[in-house]
C-alpha cells in the first residue's frame, strides 16, 4: 500500500532528478554548440591625456585618458542560441608600464545586451521601427547583435595608480564578450580587434 | 497518540536507538565530507554561493546560484565575475573585475556591479584601495537561477526554517509506523 505522502515523496523526487538532468543536458550542449564569433572591427578615434582631478573626495591631480572609438561587430549568432540570457561587452586596455614592470588591464566603456525583449512576442515587430532613439550611439536596425558604435566615449576613465602615463609605450585594445546563459555555464570570448595597438602620448 | 510512539521506542531498546543516531550522523558527515571535498577541488572557501542582491541584474538576481572556481595560481581576468569578502564582513559580494594591476606580488582588482553606477571603491574598507587575492573567494563559472530563494526565504522569515524541520520530523515518525 502506498500513502499520499509516499507517493507525494515519489514523485517529487522523480521530478527533481529529471529537471536536473534535463537542465545538465542543456548546459553541456549549449556550451558545446556556440556559435564562433568572427571578431569585428574596432578603431581607436581619439586618445588624448591630460592632468585632472576626479571627482571623488580625496582625489589627487593625476593622469586622466580619454577616447573616442567606433566598433563594428556582429554577435547575432550568440543571441541566437537558445540558452543565452544576456551579453555583456565590453572595451580593454591591456598594456605594460616599463617603470615599474607591472601588468595593467582596464575596462573603459561596456554595455549590456540582453535578450529580454525578444522573448516577449508583441515588441518584435515594434523594435524594428523604434529602435534606439534613447541610445547616443548608432544601432543597425537589422538586429541587437550587430553592434555599432561610432564615436563611442569611454565610460570609465582611464587612469593609472601611480598616477602617471610616463612608463606606458603602447596598449593594446580589445573588445570582449562575456555570456550569461539561462542555466550552466558561463562563456566569454573576442568580440572585435583593433588593427594595432595605439601610442599613448605623454602630458605635455 | 504518544503511547505507541514510546512503546515503539521500548521495542527499539538503546541498541536500536545509538543505531539510528549512527545513522543520523553517517548523513551530516557524509555531506560534510562532500561539501569540503569541492572546497578542496575548486580550491574555494565556499564553492557554491546564493545571490544575496541585485547589484549585478540583469545577469544575477536575488537567489540565483553561483558556482565558483579559485584555481591557485592564475590570475583573474579581466571581465570575469568575482565573489569577494571584504575584511570583517560576512556578506560575500559578487562583481565584475573591471581593472587589473598586476605587480610582483600580488594583483590588485578593482570591481563594479554591472547595474551600480560607480566602481566599489566606496564599498571598500576603510584605507582599503583594491580587491587583492586573499579577500577573493572565486570566480563564477556556472549559474543556475531561482533556486537559492529557499535560504533567502528561510533566512527571512525563521518560522519557515522551523515549520519546514517540524515537518520533515513528523514525516519520518509517520512512515516509521507503516513499515
Amino acid at each position: 500500500m502506498h500513502s499520499t505522502l509516499q507517493r507525494l515523496n515519489h514523485i517529487s523526487s522523480t521530478a527533481t532528478t529529471y529537471v536536473l538532468i534535463l537542465l545538465s543536458l542543456i548546459s553541456i550542449t549549449s556550451y558545446l554548440t556556440l556559435p564562433p564569433v568572427a571578431p569585428g572591427k574596432l578603431e581607436i578615434r581619439d586618445l588624448i591625456v591630460q592632468r585632472g582631478r576626479l571627482r571623488r573626495w580625496g582625489a589627487k591631480e593625476e593622469d586622466l585618458a580619454s577616447l573616442r572609438f567606433d566598433l563594428k561587430t556582429d554577435l547575432e549568432p550568440l543571441l541566437n542560441s537558445y540558452n543565452t540570457k544576456q551579453l555583456f561587452l565590453y572595451l580593454t586596455a591591456s598594456y605594460t608600464d616599463s617603470l615599474d614592470a607591472q601588468d595593467h588591464e582596464v575596462v573603459l566603456w561596456d554595455r549590456i545586451i540582453t535578450r529580454g525583449d525578444i522573448r516577449d512576442l508583441r515588441s518584435v515587430n515594434k523594435s524594428k521601427s523604434s529602435k534606439s532613439k534613447s541610445t547616443k550611439s548608432k544601432r543597425s536596425r537589422a538586429g541587437r547583435g550587430r553592434v555599432w558604435v561610432e564615436e563611442g566615449k569611454n565610460k570609465y576613465t582611464w587612469k593609472m595608480p601611480s598616477g602617471s602615463f610616463k612608463g606606458v609605450q603602447n596598449a593594446n585594445l580589445t573588445v570582449y564578450y562575456s555570456l550569461m546563459p539561462y542555466v550552466g555555464l558561463l562563456s566569454s570570448g573576442v568580440a572585435a580587434t583593433a588593427t594595432s595597438a595605439i601610442h599613448v602620448p605623454n602630458v605635455a | 497518540m504518544f503511547s505507541s510512539e514510546i512503546a515503539r521506542l521500548r521495542k527499539l531498546g538503546v541498541q536500536g536507538l545509538l543505531f539510528q543516531a549512527l545513522n543520523f550522523l553517517t548523513v551530516v558527515a557524509s555531506g560534510l565530507a562532500m561539501w569540503k571535498a569541492l572546497c578542496l577541488v575548486t580550491n574555494s572557501e565556499s564553492p557554491i554561493v546564493v545571490v544575496l542582491s541585485g547589484s549585478m541584474e540583469p545577469a544575477f538576481y536575488r537567489g540565483d546560484i553561483l558556482f565558483l572556481t579559485n584555481p591557485a595560481d592564475t590570475p583573474y581576468e579581466i571581465g570575469d565575475i568575482t565573489v569577494y569578502k571584504l575584511p570583517g564582513g560576512d556578506i560575500p559580494i559578487v562583481h565584475r573585475v573591471i581593472e587589473s594591476h598586476i605587480t610582483n606580488t600580488t594583483q590588485r582588482l578593482l570591481t563594479k556591479g554591472d547595474n551600480n553606477t560607480s566602481d566599489d571603491l566606496v564599498l571598500y574598507s576603510p584605507g582599503m584601495e583594491w580587491v587583492e587575492r586573499k579577500h577573493v573567494i572565486g570566480k563564477v563559472r556556472g549559474f543556475l537561477p531561482y533556486v537559492g530563494y529557499v535560504t533567502i526565504a528561510m533566512n527571512d522569515f525563521p518560522q519557515l526554517k522551523y515549520a519546514l524541520l517540524g515537518s520533515v520530523g513528523l514525516f519520518l515518525l509517520i512512515q516509521k509506523d507503516q513499515s
